[in-house]
């Protein structure tokens, strides 16, 4: 039943362009990232890839959020739209429309880290940098990306289903994105309580900025992997609230 | 004859407002059957339970012979097609597609798809969009997603609400026809009885959740006889013959009118033949059938115009 409920949504996102609209969402992180700092020097060349790391994160905080109620809604909306969910309610299991909508949910959400991070890489070779791409700096960031993007998915999941005008999830989103973009220029532990930005403290890189000689130094950090377990927590427990909601709905 | 539906004491609770008040229903196989009731009365909400999509209160919905149960819900719909209120349907997905991911999901052969859009005449139409789609369209498409896979039960919930006469006329051929084309039986709603009253052999009428009648639509046609409108061109000679009948008749608004309680139709025959033969030049004779309103105070016996019995 979980095989044919993913292949029913996939049938339903024909024509829906979802597919481009991630895509443009991973686009817009990377071109933006690109064009945040200078990567001309052989100085500036030598941390490329620590500052796409830092950049990237940051982009992520302002873009994910609308980017990800975007996918959600669309999902949601069809049904909202077609009055479908008393006919689907028929056909399957209300469980499995969920992991239907999940599974599609997270392999849009893949795709958005995919291009995200083959993007910075890309764009690292294409600038010519010397420092080498590190692949677990990589892992992280593509790691961390998917894990709050999965989180706000289902955050916003949760929205279009509560709410029958999916304007509500978007206009969450964008909220989220100004609340989220003003943590990251706050002490790093306000971060901690904003978790559309979570993309920020969770980065692997910290930036000086030098006001004297007006240059910009990266530091590669250590991990913080229980923030990536909180992101976790909050994502399953949004998961779980969208499942419930599902379970629940009347119709 | 066997029973596809069965309901024994059936109740939904909103608060402390029935919505539905231990309905007994039988639905006997292969008939068309109305379910009919003004706005509110509970049928939709009726429909929702015999389909799972809300649980009962109380009671018991017995499907194809089988207690309906959470476990055994998808797979005794999978013999069932439904419309419920509106039709469903992927405004950017074409016709064939929406039907293709029904199908999909009911285990059906895709290859009945086309079978359907014959049956309900969309198959110059499979290609468009289902945004693009008429009213009547998209009802006529909800009906081909409820005939996926044969079902032997089919419920549909008000299927020709908004549509324009024509596609009425169509909606009701296209039911009709259903037992006999497909082998289903068909649970009907409606709020008008003279909207069914074509097409089905059995109803039921349920007002504020309470079934007042279920049977045969030629029992219910007896208590929807209504007043009789008779006119005379000697209305003098007419009182008389009124009079010595003992037939409670009220005189209308214009000379030579009246009024007449609805009578059996021997005995209407009868009070005919003696107008004429007494000289009151019978012109008209008019049986207005009752609204469904009527109909319910007539079913709850609360008081109404006039009855036989007075004859």
């Amino acid at each position: 039943m979980m095989t044919r409920s993913f292949r029913a949504e996939l049938q339903k996102s024909r024509r829906r362009h979802d597919w481009l609209v991630a895509a443009g969402i991973a686009l817009v992180v990377v071109l933006w990232a690109s064009v945040t700092y200078d990567l001309d020097t052989p100085e500036e060349l030598a941390s490329c890839y620590s500052a796409l790391y830092f950049a990237v994160p940051l982009m992520n905080a302002i873009v994910m959020p609308v980017g990800m109620a975007a996918l959600a809604s669309r999902i949601w909306d069809s049904e909202t739209k077609g009055e479908t969910c008393k006919l689907l309610f028929t056909l399957q299991s209300r469980e499995s429309l969920f992991c239907g909508k999940a599974a599609l949910g997270m392999l849009e959400n893949l795709l958005v880290c995919l291009i995200e991070v083959a993007g910075v890489w890309a764009l690292g070779l294409w600038k010519g940098s010397t420092q080498a791409p590190d692949p677990v700096r990589f892992g992280w960031l593509f790691l961390c990306a998917f894990l709050v993007n999965a989180m706000l998915y289902f955050f916003s999941f949760y929205l279009s289903l509560r709410f029958r005008n999916q304007v509500t999830a978007l206009a969450v989103g964008f909220c989220g994105a100004l609340i989220g973009l003003f943590a990251a220029y706050m002490p790093t532990w306000f971060g901690y309580f904003v978790p559309f930005g979570y993309y920020v403290p969770l980065n692997g890189v910290l930036m000086n900025w030098d006001r004297d000689t007006r240059i910009t130094t990266f530091y590669l950090t250590d991990f913080r992997w229980w923030l990536l377990g909180v992101t976790v927590l909050l994502g399953l427990l949004c998961a779980a609230a969208c499942r419930r909601s599902i379970q629940t709905k009347e119709v | 004859m066997q029973t596809v539906i069965e309901t024994k004491g059936l109740c939904k609770v909103y608060g402390r407002q029935f919505a539905v008040d231990h309905l007994d229903l039988t639905v006997p196989e292969g008939c068309v059957y109305g379910f009919i009731g003004p706005n509110g009365a509970g049928k939709s909400t009726t429909m929702k339970m015999l389909l799972g999509l809300i649980h009962p209160s109380a009671g018991q919905v017995t499907l194809l012979g089988r207690t309906l149960t959470p476990r055994n819900r998808l797979a005794l719909l999978r013999q069932t097609g439904s419309l419920i209120e509106s039709p469903a349907g992927y405004g950017h997905l074409t016709g064939q597609e929406n039907l293709e991911i029904v199908a999909d999901l009911k285990g059906v052969p895709r290859k009945d798809i086309d079978r359907v859009l014959e049956i309900v005449h969309l198959t110059g139409d499979r290609k468009r969009k289902v945004g693009q789609y008429s009213l009547g369209m998209r009802q006529r498409l909800g009906i081909a997603q409820a005939l996926l896979g044969s079902p032997k039960l089919l419920i549909l919930d008000e299927p020709t609400n908004g549509l324009d006469p024509a596609g009425i006329q169509e909606m009701r051929a296209l039911i009709a026809q259903m037992p006999k084309s497909c082998g289903a039986t068909v649970l009907i709603s409606s709020h008008l009885l003279s909207e069914l009253e074509q097409i089905v052999e059995q109803v039921g009428i349920v007002n504020r959740g309470r079934l007042l009648f279920q049977g045969p639509l030629t029992e219910l046609q007896r208590h929807s006889r209504g007043d009789v409108c008779l006119r005379v061109l000697r209305p003098r000679a007419a009182a008389e013959v009124l009079r010595e009948s003992g037939v409670r008749a009220a005189e209308g608004a214009r000379p030579g009118e009246w009024t007449l309680p609805p009578l059996r139709e021997e005995l209407l025959a009868e009070l005919v033949r003696t107008l004429a033969a007494r000289g009151a030049g019978v012109v008209g004779l008019t049986r207005r059938t009752k609204t469904l309103e009527e109909i319910f105070l007539s079913l709850t016996g609360e008081p109404d115009s006039g009855e036989e019995a007075a004859v």
